[in-house]
């Protein structure tokens, strides 16, 4: 049976948990969240006197001086400030998380990573990792020996109890082992083109949009338009309006004249005023005003048919 | 502390903010597209506007109506008056073929005619009465 290490949970101020992590299995409620100190197993860490004045500068020299020393992997370097030169890191982030998620602990459970080479630095006595193991100091160095090279040790929590973690800490990458750093590099390379190209594109349709409102404005003063479009269809009705009736008084006005008369048979008389016609006739025949009344119905309301021997006078009007 | 942003963040920043790009991009193509419609029709109702304005312009009608009681047919039998709204043009004794002409011409010009009246005054001879706005 697998043994399970239960973790050293410090309730700090504030509800944070602390663990230590090393090889043991990890037993915590899956909605917490802790703050994690690392044990040696995960990075590298050692002291260079470097000729540099400032952190940054310490930094910049890690890679080359663990070139050849750490195992094949995409390295993240750290340089810490000591009393005599620097303290350089070393870590695999994928690594890191994949490991402690291998524990038990899911990434989104990590609020920040510590060190424990310096979490651990001012240690008098060694501290307890598991049954078997304890993490002590060497040529200021931390490392993890068996239990049985050391004399006394004392726990991670009453270690905990006096010690307040220090500001050097990492906050892991918590998708890395997802998806490739690089491939979304591309991406975002990729979504910044689009950007471009969209933001440029968005910014000509700008102007396009300010040239058709200029055009507007210029049919406006050529064909001296109103200013609003209330004016303008107020203008156009009006207009169309006059038209429509002149087009129908023509229209009807022409069906008059083709009013189906014989031989001798004229008009006399016709008057218009305010879509009324009022005609008179002159008949062969009396009879003939049924004939002539029912072509005036196909286009005409009849008002009034006023016989008078062989004349007739019919009133009529339209819509 | 050394802090680090998380990628994932930033190409949501840059997603959101292409997104946002892109609805804007659709959005005035979309304006524009509806804009030259609207231009287009703009256009025609500003041509047919000017179109009913030259022909309904008042100046023009009564120069129009004077110029047609002013013709050599009509000069000697034809009276011209206007009133405030109304241009008046009454016509005398004008035979079947001149009477043909000059309601063709009344009804080809855009007149607004308020009032109109043709009569048989004897056999061949016609009078005319119309009343135009003015």
């Amino acid at each position: 049976m697998r043994r399970t290490f239960k973790p050293f949970k410090f309730s700090f101020k504030s509800n944070k948990s602390i663990i230590l992590v090393d090889s043991e299995k990890i037993s915590v409620d899956s909605s917490e969240v802790f703050d994690v100190i690392l044990s040696p197993k995960y990075y590298w860490a050692k002291k260079e006197n470097l000729p540099v004045k400032y952190t940054y500068q310490a930094k910049s020299y890690a890679p080359s001086s663990f070139d050849g020393i750490v195992p094949e992997g995409e390295y993240k370097y750290l340089a810490k400030k000591a009393d005599e030169g620097y303290w350089i890191y070393a870590y695999d982030e994928h690594y890191i998380l994949s490991e402690i998620e291998k524990l038990g602990l899911k990434s989104s459970q990590i609020r920040k990573v510590y060190f424990s080479q310096v979490e651990f630095e001012t240690i008098t006595k060694p501290i307890v990792i598991n049954k078997n193991e304890v993490l002590t100091k060497h040529n200021e160095n931390i490392i993890k020996v068996p239990m049985q090279m050391v004399q006394e040790s004392r726990s991670f929590e009453s270690f905990m109890q006096n010690h307040q973690l220090s500001n050097f800490s990492i906050s892991l990458h918590q998708f890395g082992h997802l998806i490739d750093f690089k491939k979304m590099m591309l991406v975002a390379v990729a979504l910044l083109a689009l950007i471009i190209l969209y933001g440029v594109h968005y910014y000509w349709l700008g102007s396009e949009l300010e040239k058709l409102q200029a055009q507007q404005t210029m049919i406006q003063k050529k064909y001296k338009m109103p200013t609003t479009k209330l004016q303008t269809d107020a203008l156009m009705r009006t207009l169309d309006k006059k038209a429509t009736t002149q087009m129908d008084l023509r229209e009807k006005f022409y069906k008059i004249t083709k009013t189906p008369l014989i031989q001798k048979e004229y008009f006399s008389n016709i008057s218009y005023e305010g879509k009324k016609f009022t005609m008179s006739l002159v008949l062969s025949d009396p009879k003939r005003v049924g004939a002539v009344e029912s072509y005036l119905k196909k286009y005409f309301v009849i008002d009034s048919v006023q016989p008078a021997g062989n004349s007739v006078t019919f009133g009529v009007h339209y819509d | 502390m050394i802090s680090r942003i998380n990628p994932f963040f930033i190409l949501g920043i840059l997603a959101l903010l292409l997104a946002l790009l892109f609805f804007g991009v659709k959005s005035r193509e979309s304006k524009i597209q509806k804009g030259n419609i609207e231009l287009a029709k703009y256009e025609a109702k500003a041509k047919m506007l000017q179109e009913l304005q030259r022909g309904w312009n008042q100046k023009n009608i009564t120069s129009k109506l004077n110029s047609l009681a002013q013709s050599a047919m009509l000069k000697s039998n034809s009276k011209y008056t206007k009133t405030n709204d109304r241009a008046i043009m009454s016509i005398s004794k004008v035979d079947k073929s001149q009477a043909d002409s000059i309601v063709k011409n009344i009804f080809n010009e855009p007149f607004e005619i308020k009032k109109f009246n043709i009569k048989r005054a004897t056999e061949h001879l016609l009078e005319i009465h119309l009343e135009v706005a003015q």
